[in-house]
């Protein structure tokens, strides 16, 4: 589903991403962690295509965000880091908005908006303007936007933040549901706990660079992800 | 702290004016150029007020009335800064982005308020001294000026923009009020905004009538200033007489008021920055949506940021007000314009020719697009991860300009045209000229914003006002409109009749058009996959 084929990308003389390969099956929640400007922001927004890259490839089912993105962005799902949108919207506008640019037909768009609204519990608020949102309903309202044209590849950094224990856990859900249905999930986070449970396979990032990828089992073995994930670290220090 | 405080503020200040966000590869050059430009604006208003103050200083001399030439000027110095600051107090004040962090600090909130309200004084002080200053040098130069009085002109400048401060702190605060319990704030402040600066530009034009009746009237005027303006009266006093007395007064006359100003919105100053923006809340009903193709939407978008901020449609905005009223303005009063033409005896051709120049130049103004890509800001992740081709992304900015300006230029230019009585030929390019360079200036002011993005801002304004795409359209506007004006006036006008220069130029704007068009559709993606770093 998604193939990162030795992606680098430097920012002036500083390698942010190097030579990183990540490959993807459909079906699998796969996490993405590593410390504070490890590169985990910059592979996936190159994955997304908001951000060019210097050497390596990217696909996405297939298509290759560098040559065919739009095919790429149909398949795909983006959640930012921060759920900056637009303020001077409501939220159905919002949602309408991005229905529009997927050219969701008028019945299918009615009812997945009543669908994940209630889900989300945000279907009230609605009718607010996004300035008024708090973080946490912004981030609910990105994932919503996100879910409406059924994407294959669901593609979030850090997406719990800021987001209730039960929207987290209807996330969750969410997320299982797209891999059990021949989709798959990449995020980023930096709660290991989550991540534990939740992923079927994990990379470790490090400056940049791989430092550890697989199932579940194969990274932590029988210690927990946290102490795998701190001795790799320290390791390295 | 204090210091602090006003030194952050003053910085954020600067680096929102001056620098140029991104890695760009002619930041100096272009630091260098909006530095200039600066320059040369405030150069030519301190010119033009020192040429309405040479007007006024001898009539006014000569009838005993010194006082009134420097009340006069500082009437017009507070004016000026009460109208720059009403629409800067309230988000300076009461919006600014680090009320949290700065209200979770151990300062007073008394200190924060005035730290911001010292921010305004120094930006106050900045335009009285561009009025005061040229009124100060012309009395120097024609009647001299003792050292004593300069310490008493650095007096009363350092005070006057207490007051304007208090005033527009004090309607701020309304604003803020307001704006916590409407929902069509944006509409009120725009409809507010507009009629003060019509009301500004009505009074601009009757300035020489204005000038003339000053001169006139002098010593009744000045009668009704020192009965109604006490402060005014004992500022020209304190100046034109070295009057001390006259100077204490004045001095409590703006520093009292402010310091009154302060005590009161230190106490409501929590409950201002916390109060929940926004009506109070509406529960969604699900209704039918409407549907719309991808460039539809992203027009839509365009067009909902536009009417949902202020600041937005004033500036940007500023010439589509004009052209609308040039015409309604000229049927209503024919008077305007009608003893010129025959005064003069002015060709019709020549007529025709200014007209749709002046309707071109009012719409080269319109510089919507110029600054739409810098105002995504943050939220640029939303079009660049959705389906969208850059082509489709940056010509929907440019329809959107199109859509809100061409209707205009062509309705206003024809309307022009008809008030003027113009014959087919020119009320057809009166029409047509306008809404092609509405059209050049939509296209245009993408791929300049495009080069020229500005995203580290705070607020809208920051992106509006002071990107350097901005400057750099409104340069390009005045240079495709002026420079073949000027061409055909001084070479082109013996060859070329006006209908046919007219014609070749509307061909060129449509080829320009053409040109950016295909560069905007087809070669925009690396320029605009760059933004995102």
């Amino acid at each position: 589903m998604l193939k990162i084929n030795q992606l680098t990308k430097t920012y002036g003389d500083k390698k942010a991403v190097d030579d990183l390969s990540i490959h993807i099956n459909p079906g699998e929640i796969y996490g993405f962690i590593g410390h504070n400007g490890a590169g985990k922001t910059t592979t996936i927004k190159a994955c997304c295509g908001i951000l060019q890259f210097d050497q390596g490839e990217i696909l996405i089912d297939g298509h290759s965000i560098k040559t065919d993105p739009l095919a790429c962005k149909r398949l795909l799902a983006y959640i930012p880091d921060n759920p900056d949108l637009y303020e001077f919207m409501t939220g159905i506008k919002y949602l309408n908005f991005v229905a529009d640019i997927f050219q969701i037909p008028r019945e299918p768009r009615q009812e997945r908006i009543r669908r994940w609204a209630e889900a989300f519990e945000l279907t009230d608020d609605l009718a607010q303007v996004v300035s008024a949102y708090s973080h946490g309903m912004k981030q609910k309202l990105a994932i919503i936007s996100a879910l409406l044209h059924d994407p294959r590849l669901f593609i979030m950094d850090e997406p719990f933040t800021g987001l209730d224990p039960k929207a987290s856990y209807t996330l969750k859900q969410i997320m299982r549901g797209i891999c059990d249905e021949g989709g798959a999930v990449f995020f980023s986070t930096h709660v290991l706990e989550v991540a534990e449970k939740l992923c079927d396979k994990v990379a470790i990032i490090r400056r940049g660079r791989l430092v550890k990828a697989g199932t579940m089992e194969a990274v932590k073995g029988d210690e927990s992800l946290e102490e795998v994930f701190l001795e790799l670290e320290e390791g390295h220090a | 702290m204090l210091k602090a405080l006003i030194k952050t503020r003053l910085q954020m200040a600067w680096q929102a004016a001056f620098t140029i966000g991104g890695r760009r590869k002619h930041r100096k050059q272009i630091q260098a150029l909006i530095m200039v430009l600066m320059l040369v604006g405030v150069l030519s208003l301190c010119g033009m007020f020192g040429l309405f103050f040479s007007t006024l200083l001898a009539p006014f001399s000569q009838a005993g009335l010194g006082w009134f030439y420097f009340a006069l000027a500082g009437v017009t110095a507070f004016t000026l800064c009460f109208v720059s600051s009403i629409f800067m107090a309230q988000p300076l004040l009461f919006q600014a982005r680090d009320n949290d962090l700065l209200l979770s600090m151990p300062i007073p909130p008394g200190m924060i308020l005035f730290s911001r309200m010292a921010t305004l004084l120094f930006f106050n002080l900045l335009i009285t001294l561009l009025v005061m200053l040229p009124a100060a040098l012309i009395w120097a130069a024609q009647a001299g000026m003792g050292l004593g009085r300069w310490v008493f002109f650095a007096l009363v400048s350092l005070a006057l923009p207490f007051m304007a401060v208090a005033l527009a702190s004090l309607l701020g605060w309304g604003l803020a009020v307001i704006s916590t319990r409407l929902r069509q704030k944006s509409l009120l402040i725009t409809l507010f905004s507009v009629a003060l600066l019509l009301g500004y530009f009505a009074l601009m034009t009757q300035i020489n009538h204005l000038l003339a009746t000053l001169i006139q009237k002098g010593q009744q005027i000045a009668a009704a200033f020192e009965r109604a303006l006490f402060p005014a009266y004992h500022l020209g006093v304190a100046l034109a007489e070295a009057d001390g007395i006259s100077l204490a007064l004045f001095l409590l006359c703006a520093l009292v008021p402010f310091a009154l100003v302060w005590l009161v919105l230190r106490r409501f100053f929590i409950a201002i920055v916390t109060a929940n923006p926004g009506a109070s809340p509406r529960a969604y009903v699900e209704q039918p949506l409407k549907t719309a193709s991808p460039t539809r939407a992203l027009i839509k978008k365009e067009l909902r940021l536009f009417s949902q901020t202020p600041t937005y449609m004033l500036n940007s905005g500023f010439g589509l007000i004009f052209m609308l009223a040039l015409p309604v303005v000229l049927l209503v009063r024919p008077d305007v314009l009608a003893p010129l033409l025959s005064q003069y005896d002015i060709p019709v051709q020549l007529v025709g020719l200014t007209a749709v120049g002046l309707m071109c130049l009012l719409a080269a103004s319109t510089l919507i697009s110029a600054s739409s890509i810098s105002l995504e800001g943050k939220t640029l992740w939303i079009v660049q991860s959705l389906p969208l081709s850059p082509g489709q992304v940056l010509l929907s900015k440019a329809y959107a300009h199109m859509v809100l300006c061409m209707p205009v230029a062509l309705l206003s230019g024809l309307g022009l045209g008809l008030v003027l009585k113009l014959p087919p030929v020119y009320l057809l390019f009166s029409a047509l000229l306008p809404a092609l360079t509405a059209a050049f200036m939509g296209l245009a002011g993408v791929l300049i914003n495009l080069k020229l993005p500005k995203f580290d801002w705070n607020t809208p304004t920051e992106a509006v006002k002071q990107g350097a795409s901005v400057l750099v359209a409104m340069l390009v506007g005045f240079a495709v409109v002026a420079l073949p004006a000027a061409l055909y006036l001084l070479v082109l006008m013996e060859h070329l009749s006006p209908a046919s220069f007219m014609a070749l130029f509307a061909l060129t704007l449509l080829l320009l058009c053409a040109l950016l068009h295909h560069w905007l559709k087809h070669k925009s993606a690396r320029a605009f996959l760059a933004l995102g770093g």
